[in-house]
Protein backbone atom coordinates (compact mmCIF):
# COMPACT_ATOMS: atom_id res chain seq x y z
CA UNK A 1 0.00 0.00 0.00
CA UNK A 2 1.53 3.56 -0.47
CA UNK A 3 2.86 5.66 1.84
CA UNK A 4 1.23 8.38 0.86
CA UNK A 5 -2.43 9.14 1.89
CA UNK A 6 -5.49 9.19 -1.02
CA UNK A 7 -5.78 12.31 -0.79
CA UNK A 8 -2.74 13.15 -2.86
CA UNK A 9 -3.90 11.11 -5.53
CA UNK A 10 -5.85 13.89 -6.60
CA UNK A 11 -3.38 16.75 -7.27
CA UNK A 12 -0.91 14.05 -8.43
CA UNK A 13 -3.39 13.45 -11.06
CA UNK A 14 -3.91 16.79 -12.32
CA UNK A 15 -0.08 17.61 -11.98
CA UNK A 16 0.23 14.48 -14.25
CA UNK A 17 -1.76 15.65 -17.00
CA UNK A 18 -0.97 19.23 -16.50
CA UNK A 19 2.98 18.09 -17.39
CA UNK A 20 1.43 16.23 -19.96
CA UNK A 21 0.04 19.20 -21.97
CA UNK A 22 3.48 20.84 -22.97
CA UNK A 23 4.43 17.49 -24.48
CA UNK A 24 1.82 17.28 -26.49
CA UNK A 25 2.31 20.83 -27.64
CA UNK A 26 5.86 19.82 -28.61
CA UNK A 27 4.76 16.90 -30.51
CA UNK A 28 3.30 19.62 -33.05
CA UNK A 29 6.05 21.46 -35.36
CA UNK A 30 5.96 25.36 -34.68
CA UNK A 31 5.73 25.96 -38.48
CA UNK A 32 3.90 24.36 -41.54
CA UNK A 33 6.14 25.11 -44.41
CA UNK A 34 5.31 24.13 -48.61
CA UNK A 35 7.99 24.98 -51.07
CA UNK A 36 6.71 26.18 -54.33
CA UNK A 37 9.65 25.40 -56.91
CA UNK A 38 10.51 27.53 -60.13
CA UNK A 39 8.48 30.23 -58.61
CA UNK A 40 8.34 34.08 -57.92
CA UNK A 41 6.58 35.63 -55.04
CA UNK A 42 4.29 37.24 -57.63
CA UNK A 43 3.37 33.76 -59.06
CA UNK A 44 2.88 32.33 -55.35
CA UNK A 45 1.09 35.33 -53.93
CA UNK A 46 -1.44 34.58 -57.05
CA UNK A 47 -1.77 30.56 -56.49
CA UNK A 48 -2.29 31.31 -52.71
CA UNK A 49 -4.94 34.19 -52.99
CA UNK A 50 -6.88 31.66 -55.55
CA UNK A 51 -6.72 28.58 -52.93
CA UNK A 52 -7.62 30.88 -49.99
CA UNK A 53 -11.13 31.51 -52.00
CA UNK A 54 -10.94 27.97 -53.38
CA UNK A 55 -11.54 27.29 -49.74
CA UNK A 56 -14.22 29.24 -48.21
CA UNK A 57 -11.66 31.73 -46.84
CA UNK A 58 -11.74 35.90 -47.57
CA UNK A 59 -8.33 37.39 -48.71
CA UNK A 60 -7.73 40.25 -46.74
CA UNK A 61 -4.72 42.19 -48.24
CA UNK A 62 -1.51 41.33 -48.72
CA UNK A 63 1.89 43.51 -48.33
CA UNK A 64 5.34 43.30 -47.86
CA UNK A 65 7.12 42.43 -44.60
CA UNK A 66 8.78 45.80 -43.82
CA UNK A 67 6.05 47.76 -45.25
CA UNK A 68 5.05 51.31 -43.22
CA UNK A 69 8.55 50.65 -41.98
CA UNK A 70 10.77 51.86 -44.70
CA UNK A 71 10.22 54.54 -46.99
CA UNK A 72 7.26 53.63 -49.81
CA UNK A 73 8.94 51.95 -52.75
CA UNK A 74 11.80 50.57 -50.88
CA UNK A 75 9.96 47.65 -49.62
CA UNK A 76 11.50 44.16 -49.53
CA UNK A 77 10.04 42.15 -52.77
CA UNK A 78 11.22 38.98 -51.37
CA UNK A 79 9.14 38.42 -47.84
CA UNK A 80 5.33 39.27 -48.18
CA UNK A 81 2.68 38.52 -45.76
CA UNK A 82 -0.43 37.46 -47.21
CA UNK A 83 -3.85 37.92 -44.12
CA UNK A 84 -7.14 35.99 -44.70
CA UNK A 85 -10.15 34.89 -42.82
CA UNK A 86 -13.09 32.80 -42.44
CA UNK A 87 -15.27 35.41 -40.24
CA UNK A 88 -17.35 32.28 -39.41
CA UNK A 89 -14.77 30.13 -37.94
CA UNK A 90 -13.07 33.69 -36.58
CA UNK A 91 -15.88 34.49 -34.38
CA UNK A 92 -16.30 30.67 -32.82
CA UNK A 93 -13.05 30.95 -31.92
CA UNK A 94 -12.81 34.05 -30.12
CA UNK A 95 -16.15 33.07 -28.14
CA UNK A 96 -14.27 30.35 -26.86
CA UNK A 97 -11.16 31.61 -26.19
CA UNK A 98 -10.00 35.88 -27.15
CA UNK A 99 -6.36 34.31 -26.65
CA UNK A 100 -6.96 32.81 -30.13
CA UNK A 101 -6.56 36.35 -31.79
CA UNK A 102 -2.94 35.08 -31.65
CA UNK A 103 -3.26 33.59 -34.90
CA UNK A 104 -5.90 35.73 -36.00
CA UNK A 105 -6.07 37.10 -38.60
CA UNK A 106 -5.14 33.84 -40.57
CA UNK A 107 -1.66 34.84 -42.37
CA UNK A 108 0.97 33.02 -44.76
CA UNK A 109 4.55 34.58 -45.04
CA UNK A 110 5.93 34.20 -47.95
CA UNK A 111 9.76 33.89 -48.94
CA UNK A 112 11.58 34.18 -52.07
CA UNK A 113 14.82 32.33 -52.42
CA UNK A 114 16.83 31.58 -55.60
CA UNK A 115 14.89 28.37 -56.27
CA UNK A 116 11.65 28.90 -55.29
CA UNK A 117 9.29 30.43 -52.42
CA UNK A 118 8.77 29.13 -49.31
CA UNK A 119 5.23 29.35 -47.63
CA UNK A 120 5.21 29.42 -44.27
CA UNK A 121 2.27 29.69 -41.37
CA UNK A 122 2.40 29.28 -37.63
CA UNK A 123 0.69 26.18 -36.61
CA UNK A 124 -2.35 26.84 -34.96
CA UNK A 125 -2.42 23.75 -32.90
CA UNK A 126 1.02 24.43 -31.58
CA UNK A 127 -0.54 27.63 -30.11
CA UNK A 128 -3.87 25.79 -29.13
CA UNK A 129 -1.68 23.43 -27.03
CA UNK A 130 0.33 26.08 -25.74
CA UNK A 131 -3.19 28.07 -24.68
CA UNK A 132 -4.08 24.59 -22.74
CA UNK A 133 -8.21 25.05 -23.61
CA UNK A 134 -9.01 21.46 -25.46
CA UNK A 135 -12.22 23.24 -26.65
CA UNK A 136 -10.39 24.94 -29.20
CA UNK A 137 -8.43 22.06 -30.40
CA UNK A 138 -11.45 20.99 -32.99
CA UNK A 139 -11.60 24.39 -34.05
CA UNK A 140 -7.79 24.65 -34.62
CA UNK A 141 -7.32 20.85 -36.01
CA UNK A 142 -9.76 22.05 -38.97
CA UNK A 143 -7.46 25.81 -39.34
CA UNK A 144 -3.76 23.18 -39.81
CA UNK A 145 -5.80 21.45 -42.06
CA UNK A 146 -7.02 23.98 -43.93
CA UNK A 147 -3.56 25.78 -44.14
CA UNK A 148 -2.19 22.40 -45.26
CA UNK A 149 -4.77 22.17 -47.93
CA UNK A 150 -4.09 25.80 -49.17
CA UNK A 151 -0.67 25.49 -49.29
CA UNK A 152 -0.90 21.95 -51.25
CA UNK A 153 -3.29 23.56 -53.69
CA UNK A 154 -1.06 26.78 -53.97
CA UNK A 155 1.89 24.35 -54.39
CA UNK A 156 0.17 21.96 -57.45
CA UNK B 1 5.69 14.19 3.22
CA UNK B 2 5.37 18.03 3.23
CA UNK B 3 9.05 17.96 0.94
CA UNK B 4 7.09 16.25 -1.71
CA UNK B 5 4.48 18.98 -1.04
CA UNK B 6 6.60 21.85 -1.44
CA UNK B 7 8.02 20.64 -4.52
CA UNK B 8 5.16 19.60 -6.09
CA UNK B 9 4.05 23.48 -5.50
CA UNK B 10 7.17 24.73 -6.93
CA UNK B 11 6.93 23.08 -9.94
CA UNK B 12 3.62 23.89 -10.40
CA UNK B 13 4.21 27.51 -10.34
CA UNK B 14 7.42 27.21 -11.79
CA UNK B 15 6.08 25.52 -15.32
CA UNK B 16 2.99 28.23 -15.15
CA UNK B 17 5.23 31.17 -14.65
CA UNK B 18 7.08 29.93 -17.64
CA UNK B 19 4.60 29.83 -20.05
CA UNK B 20 2.85 33.42 -19.28
CA UNK B 21 2.45 35.62 -21.98
CA UNK B 22 3.30 39.38 -21.69
CA UNK B 23 0.21 41.58 -20.68
CA UNK B 24 -0.72 44.31 -19.14
CA UNK B 25 -4.29 45.42 -18.01
CA UNK B 26 -5.52 49.10 -17.59
CA UNK B 27 -9.09 50.67 -17.36
CA UNK B 28 -10.36 52.44 -19.98
CA UNK B 29 -12.44 51.77 -23.26
CA UNK B 30 -10.74 49.85 -26.24
CA UNK B 31 -10.20 53.76 -28.68
CA UNK B 32 -7.89 55.13 -25.70
CA UNK B 33 -5.99 52.65 -24.64
CA UNK B 34 -5.01 51.74 -28.57
CA UNK B 35 -4.04 55.49 -28.70
CA UNK B 36 -2.09 54.84 -25.86
CA UNK B 37 -0.01 51.62 -26.15
CA UNK B 38 0.64 53.00 -30.21
CA UNK B 39 2.31 56.39 -27.87
CA UNK B 40 4.00 53.40 -25.68
CA UNK B 41 5.03 51.46 -28.64
CA UNK B 42 6.59 54.58 -30.56
CA UNK B 43 8.58 55.79 -27.00
CA UNK B 44 10.44 51.88 -27.64
CA UNK B 45 11.22 53.17 -31.27
CA UNK B 46 8.39 51.13 -32.69
CA UNK B 47 6.17 52.33 -35.53
CA UNK B 48 2.84 50.99 -36.05
CA UNK B 49 2.25 48.54 -39.27
CA UNK B 50 -1.51 47.93 -39.14
CA UNK B 51 -4.29 48.38 -36.50
CA UNK B 52 -6.79 45.01 -37.35
CA UNK B 53 -10.16 46.07 -36.10
CA UNK B 54 -11.58 42.37 -35.77
CA UNK B 55 -14.21 43.40 -33.40
CA UNK B 56 -15.83 46.29 -36.08
CA UNK B 57 -15.09 43.64 -39.16
CA UNK B 58 -17.28 40.95 -37.18
CA UNK B 59 -20.08 43.20 -35.81
CA UNK B 60 -20.22 44.44 -39.54
CA UNK B 61 -21.00 41.27 -41.06
CA UNK B 62 -23.84 40.60 -37.77
CA UNK B 63 -21.23 38.38 -35.25
CA UNK B 64 -21.12 39.47 -31.69
CA UNK B 65 -18.35 41.98 -30.87
CA UNK B 66 -15.67 40.10 -29.38
CA UNK B 67 -14.10 43.20 -28.05
CA UNK B 68 -10.67 42.37 -29.97
CA UNK B 69 -8.62 44.51 -31.74
CA UNK B 70 -4.92 43.89 -32.91
CA UNK B 71 -1.83 46.25 -33.34
CA UNK B 72 1.22 45.31 -35.53
CA UNK B 73 4.39 46.95 -34.77
CA UNK B 74 7.66 46.71 -36.06
CA UNK B 75 11.37 48.45 -36.85
CA UNK B 76 12.64 48.84 -40.07
CA UNK B 77 15.52 46.56 -38.80
CA UNK B 78 13.74 43.70 -37.41
CA UNK B 79 13.21 41.97 -40.63
CA UNK B 80 17.00 42.13 -42.06
CA UNK B 81 17.80 40.39 -38.27
CA UNK B 82 15.26 38.15 -38.90
CA UNK B 83 16.11 36.91 -42.10
CA UNK B 84 20.05 36.98 -41.35
CA UNK B 85 19.75 35.04 -38.02
CA UNK B 86 16.59 32.83 -38.48
CA UNK B 87 14.31 33.06 -41.54
CA UNK B 88 11.52 30.78 -39.59
CA UNK B 89 11.17 33.89 -37.53
CA UNK B 90 9.61 35.79 -40.38
CA UNK B 91 6.64 34.25 -39.80
CA UNK B 92 5.55 36.00 -36.28
CA UNK B 93 6.67 39.43 -38.35
CA UNK B 94 5.46 42.45 -37.16
CA UNK B 95 5.18 41.85 -33.68
CA UNK B 96 1.71 41.73 -32.62
CA UNK B 97 -0.06 43.46 -29.76
CA UNK B 98 -3.42 42.43 -28.64
CA UNK B 99 -5.94 44.06 -26.93
CA UNK B 100 -8.84 42.42 -25.24
CA UNK B 101 -12.32 44.10 -23.54
CA UNK B 102 -12.70 42.59 -20.11
CA UNK B 103 -15.44 44.61 -18.31
CA UNK B 104 -14.07 48.33 -17.83
CA UNK B 105 -10.38 47.07 -18.53
CA UNK B 106 -8.71 47.16 -21.52
CA UNK B 107 -6.17 43.72 -21.47
CA UNK B 108 -2.96 44.26 -23.87
CA UNK B 109 -0.74 40.94 -24.56
CA UNK B 110 1.77 39.95 -27.04
CA UNK B 111 2.34 36.95 -28.57
CA UNK B 112 4.28 34.11 -26.22
CA UNK B 113 7.63 34.33 -27.76
CA UNK B 114 8.98 32.66 -25.32
CA UNK B 115 7.73 29.30 -26.71
CA UNK B 116 9.85 30.57 -30.09
CA UNK B 117 13.05 30.34 -28.03
CA UNK B 118 12.20 26.58 -26.52
CA UNK B 119 11.64 25.99 -30.38
CA UNK B 120 14.84 27.15 -31.81
CA UNK B 121 17.57 27.16 -28.44
CA UNK B 122 20.44 28.06 -30.76
CA UNK B 123 22.17 31.63 -29.05
CA UNK B 124 21.56 33.78 -31.69
CA UNK B 125 18.08 33.02 -32.41
CA UNK B 126 16.91 33.36 -28.56
CA UNK B 127 19.50 36.38 -28.23
CA UNK B 128 16.92 37.83 -30.74
CA UNK B 129 13.50 36.50 -29.41
CA UNK B 130 15.07 38.11 -26.24
CA UNK B 131 15.18 41.30 -27.28
CA UNK B 132 11.96 41.30 -28.73
CA UNK B 133 10.66 40.10 -25.68
CA UNK B 134 12.14 43.18 -23.71
CA UNK B 135 11.01 45.55 -26.44
CA UNK B 136 7.49 43.73 -26.17
CA UNK B 137 7.79 43.82 -22.16
CA UNK B 138 9.28 47.55 -22.04
CA UNK B 139 6.41 48.52 -24.34
CA UNK B 140 3.65 46.98 -22.02
CA UNK B 141 5.48 48.97 -18.89
CA UNK B 142 4.83 52.26 -20.52
CA UNK B 143 1.38 51.34 -21.32
CA UNK B 144 -0.09 50.36 -18.27
CA UNK B 145 2.49 53.16 -16.26
CA UNK B 146 1.23 55.83 -18.26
Amino acid sequence: MSQYPRWLLVPFFWFGLFLAAPATAQNEEPLLNVFLSGRNIEQASELLIQAIGNHNYTFIRQQSIDSRLVPTGLETRFVRIIYFCNFDLMSRALALDTRTAEFLPCRFTLLETGKGVTLMAVNPVWVSNRLGNYRLHEHCEKLKQDYLEIMKEAAL
Amino acid sequence: MMKLECALLVLFWGTLAHAAPLTAARTMDLPVALDEVTAAAQNSGYQVVKVQPIDQALVKRGYPDPGVRILFIGKSTTMDQAMKINPKLLSVLPLRLTLIVEGKDTLVSSDDLETWKEMFPDPETAQLVETWQRDLKIILGDFSGR
